[in-house]
């Protein structure tokens, strides 16, 4: 098994802002501009999002800091916390241990242990995602909020904000749609309608849908099948699936023992299987025809995050103990198009990830969350307690197997909170980071010939890039 | 129902008299009557049609999620009718008993007074016999919808295959099975949308898939012209609209259906049709012509008075409700337009003879001619509300178009420029799908 030895890091005093065939480039941080290396982001949107952008955030508790404490009968004050926070509210002012138990989870803290992104309820930056089509991107912040950025300067950056939108958990935007975006947050999932050609800044919620189930929340991963039909939720405290059919507000349920929630659901890319992870030890594999699954269990902890190869055969996990990132190969009923016959019958250890401290840069420790980029070819990787991003080279010849490529700093005081891919980049794959400052970096993994290829030929050539990547990585 | 506790209770005493009624027994028994035949108005009349689960699983699986929800509705459900029940017993029980005593010679008895449990009584036997109802329905809609795989050829004559059954209005089950099954096919099976993207033997013919796209032309054009005509339908002196199909649109005659049309571009605007018509002998013709004008002038008075005096009103059908006969199917255009679409996209790989490409055209401006829907000022939000399922039924519809449209135009948009497209249908697709 390989481990982290093998990556390097940027001088001292750079950060990393591009790899380019194969080579990463560091720079300064004084003087840093990815475009002296690469044009292919240069009309991405620079974002920065200070703390000072952010709108304050009501808790609603705002009115009790005016008022003292006074003595009242207990009788009154029972009615008083009845009104105010219901029957759990005057049970707990009577015995306030037995309580604890029923009540069902406190969110932020639950969802903060849960959530993919590192450091949830502190930083800024709270999700990102990128259209699956155009070159716009989808930034939930701590403020509850939700900004979509398009490369266009002149173009106004519409706010989504609701009252009811509290705890953003995840955000998803709707496949063969140009306009559709599912956010995902503490009570339920709203999906909102976002007009690019209206020039409204803040849309307003008469045109989203509100999708809610009272046993459902917190709402913590959502994903969308690649038809943009179906809508899968799951939520931290309810072991119950729901699959949506948006517009009619109709659920089926997907449901099995074994734990007492769910953390994460992923589509794979071809719409075949769909990976749901609960909170306890089993993680399943469904098929979407039948909606069977296959059930897979760690040994110790819970899986903390997985992502699909673009071909929906091999599914990477990682748990949130051990610094081990695994791999399975899952099987694929459907008969004609099949290169494997059955699924691997256990996990295979890729990548030994064990913190280590490479230059005086500490690296590794458990994942807090992993991505692929779309062509499968990559795989980022955020730790739980480093704040560097690594990034792999996934390798499928002879076997599967991980190859470390680069690491991704950034500043000095920053920290990594959450990892995305742009979903439709010509010349290769980009990574896209929010980083605890609020600042959202892009780094492009650039091949040049793919680059020119797709320059002069709109429609990018995959068998010439498939060709190309394999004999790369493999010299 | 009501039995066992008439039975424990048959013989009260009554003061050395042989027969008087327990009322109790009584008031369960009618009550029984009376939930029968509240669930049959409210329910059984009311809600007719199937529903479709979001995703298929197992029976057990679906059965075991939701006896317990089904349990506990019967029981909130039951409260009405038992409310209502103890407010009519209330009233006129005492009537009842009294006529009930003369029919059939019962004595009065006057001291035996109803338990306070038997409301409980009542409301338990109300909600079980919900409970049942509802079983009932559950798996008679669990049977009905569970997906069927249709043949794809004529094994025999009589036996039914996807193609036709799409257009199979008289069994509604039947054409929402095929659909769904066409849906499914078309993004799961790779070996039977094969099956429409061949040529049959002997003739080399694509049979299979222009039997196919004709009949989904065909539904959809239906379901346009209904929505067309609901929304014109106010003005009754307005002509019939016939539903914008742009003259470029190919829809060809069924005979010519097998004739590939290889260069796709619109008809030559060199050539002129010519349209050849028998002009009528002069001596015969004058008549009829004022027979058919007279008959039309009959035919606007009769539709004014029928409007004047609101029998259009009470017996004619509703502009409204065509359009709510029209969501109600509304879960069919959505399998039918995704499927389709789909499986258009899937030809881009898989269809080696090009057998799709002649019919593109007409499926995207059949597919965008269903934006009708977004016009009906009855389905406004302000009109329907949130709740409403027309309203939800309108924005699945919709929304399934736009997707299918989007794939299409995704799949297809190196080739987009040399569809013969109305300007109409290519105004639109640009509101749908900006690259």
């Amino acid at each position: 098994m390989r481990c982290l030895t093998d990556f390097e890091v940027p001088n001292d005093g750079e950060i990393s802002l591009c790899e380019i065939n194969g080579r990463m480039h560091a720079m300064n941080y004084n003087y840093a501009n990815v475009n002296a290396f690469t044009n292919t982001v240069e009309n991405y949107p620079k974002i920065h999002i200070t703390r000072n952008l952010l709108h304050p955030v009501s808790s609603g508790d705002e009115g009790r800091a005016l008022f003292l404490p006074v003595n009242v009968s207990f009788l009154k004050q029972l009615t008083q916390v009845y009104y105010e926070q219901g029957l759990v509210g005057v049970t707990h002012r009577f015995h306030p241990q037995s309580v604890d138990r029923f009540e069902r989870y406190s969110s932020p803290s639950l969802i903060n242990e849960v959530s993919q992104a590192r450091n949830w309820s502190c930083d800024t930056i709270r999700c990102i995602t990128w259209h699956p089509y155009v070159p716009k991107l989808a930034v939930a912040t701590c403020d509850d909020n939700v900004r979509i950025f398009s490369g266009d300067d002149n173009s106004i950056t519409p706010l989504l904000r609701t009252k009811q939108q509290r705890n953003i958990t995840c955000i998803a935007w709707r496949p063969l749609s140009n306009t559709e975006l599912a956010v995902g947050h503490e009570n339920g999932i709203i999906v909102w309608n976002v007009d690019p050609n209206s020039s409204v800044a803040r849309p307003s919620i008469s045109n989203a849908m509100i999708l809610q189930r009272i046993e459902h929340r917190p709402v913590v991963s959502i994903a969308w099948s690649p038809k943009g039909d179906k809508l899968i939720s799951v939520a931290a405290c309810d072991n119950t699936i729901l699959v949506w059919d948006v517009e009619l507000d109709k659920t089926s349920s997907l449901k099995r023992p074994g734990g007492s929630g769910n953390i994460l659901v992923k589509w794979s890319p071809t719409g075949e299987k769909l990976f749901t992870c609960t909170n306890g030890l089993t993680f399943r594999v469904w098929d979407c025809r039948t909606w069977e699954n296959e059930r897979w269990s760690v040994l110790d902890g819970r899986v903390q995050s997985a992502c699909w190869s673009n071909c929906g055969t091999t599914l990477l996990f990682a748990t949130n103990i051990e610094p081990i990132i695994y791999g399975v190969i899952v099987k694929n009923d459907l008969i004609f198009s099949s290169d494997v016959e059955t699924s691997s019958t256990q996990a295979i250890p890729l990548f030994d990830a064990t913190k280590i401290d490479i230059d005086g840069v500490l690296v590794g420790g458990p994942v807090q969350c992993m991505e692929s980029d779309p062509k499968g070819k990559h795989l980022a990787v955020l730790f739980q307690d480093t704040s560097c991003v690594a990034v792999f080279n996934i390798v499928r010849e002879p076997g599967l197997q991980l190859i470390a490529s680069s690491l991704v700093t950034g500043l000095p005081e920053e920290k990594s909170s959450t990892i995305s891919f742009v979903q439709k980049f010509d010349a290769g794959a980009c990574l896209t980071i929010g980083w605890s400052s609020g600042r959202i970096q892009y780094y492009p993994i650039v091949y040049t010939d793919l680059a020119s290829n797709s320059d002069s030929n709109q429609t990018s050539n995959t068998s010439l890039y498939s060709s190309f990547s394999v004999s790369s990585f493999n010299k | 129902m009501a039995l066992p506790v008439a039975g424990r209770r048959s013989v009260p005493e009554c003061d050395g008299q042989n027969y008087c009624l327990n009322e109790g027994a009584f008031f369960l028994i009618i009550s029984g009557f009376w939930t029968g035949l509240y669930y049959f108005l409210k329910v059984y009349i009311s809600e007719k049609h199937l529903t479709f689960p979001v995703i298929y699983q197992r029976k057990v699986l679906q059965l075991k999620a939701r006896i317990l929800p089904l349990l506990k509705e019967s029981f909130a459900l039951s409260l009405w009718p038992t409310f209502y029940f103890t407010i009519l017993y209330w009233c006129w029980g005492g009537d009842l008993t009294y006529n009930f005593n003369r029919t059939f010679g019962i004595l009065e008895n006057a001291k035996e007074s109803m338990p306070s449990l038997i409301y409980l009584h009542l409301w338990m036997f109300g909600a079980i016999y919900y409970f049942n109802m509802s079983l009932m329905r559950f798996f008679f809609n669990l049977f009905l919808t569970e997906p069927v795989e249709f043949p794809l050829f004529k094994e025999t004559p009589e036996s039914l295959c996807l193609q036709e059954s799409i257009t199979l209005q008289d069994l509604p089950i039947v054409q929402s099975l095929a659909c769904l099954d066409l849906h499914s096919l078309a993004q799961w099976s790779k070996s039977r949308r094969q099956a429409f993207f061949s040529l049959s033997q002997p003739g080399g013919h694509p049979h299979n898939w222009n039997s196919l796209i004709e009949n989904v032309l065909k539904l959809l054009n239906e379901y346009t012209e209904v929505l067309n005509k609901s929304v014109e339908s106010p003005e009754l002196s307005k002509p019939v609209q016939v539903p914008a199909v742009p003259p470029c649109a190919i829809r060809p005659p069924d005979r010519f259906r097998n004739l590939r049309n290889m260069c796709l571009t619109p008809p030559d605007p060199g050539t002129i049709d010519v349209e050849i018509s028998h002009s009528p002998l002069p001596g015969f013709g004058l008549p009829s012509v004022l027979a058919e004008k007279l008959k039309q002038k009959f035919q606007a008075v009769l539709n004014v008075i029928k409007m004047l005096l609101g029998i259009n009103f009470l017996f004619g059908e509703l502009p409204q409700a065509s359009v709510q006969k029209c969501l109600a199917n509304g879960h069919i255009i959505v399998w039918i337009s995704q499927g389709v679409s789909v499986l258009a996209c899937a030809s881009i790989a898989e269809d080696r003879y090009g057998i799709v490409q002649k019919d593109l055209p007409g499926i995207i401006t059949t597919l965008q001619g269903l934006d009708r829907l977004n016009k009906m000022p009855a389905l406004a939000r302000k009109m329907a509300g949130y709740d409403d399922f027309n309203y939800r039924m309108k924005g699945a519809v919709t929304s399934a178009v736009k997707r299918s449209l989007f794939n299409l135009c995704m799949t297809f948009s190196a080739y987009m420029k040399e569809f013969p497209l109305g300007k109409d249908v290519v105004l639109y697709l640009q509101t749908v799908y900006k690259a």
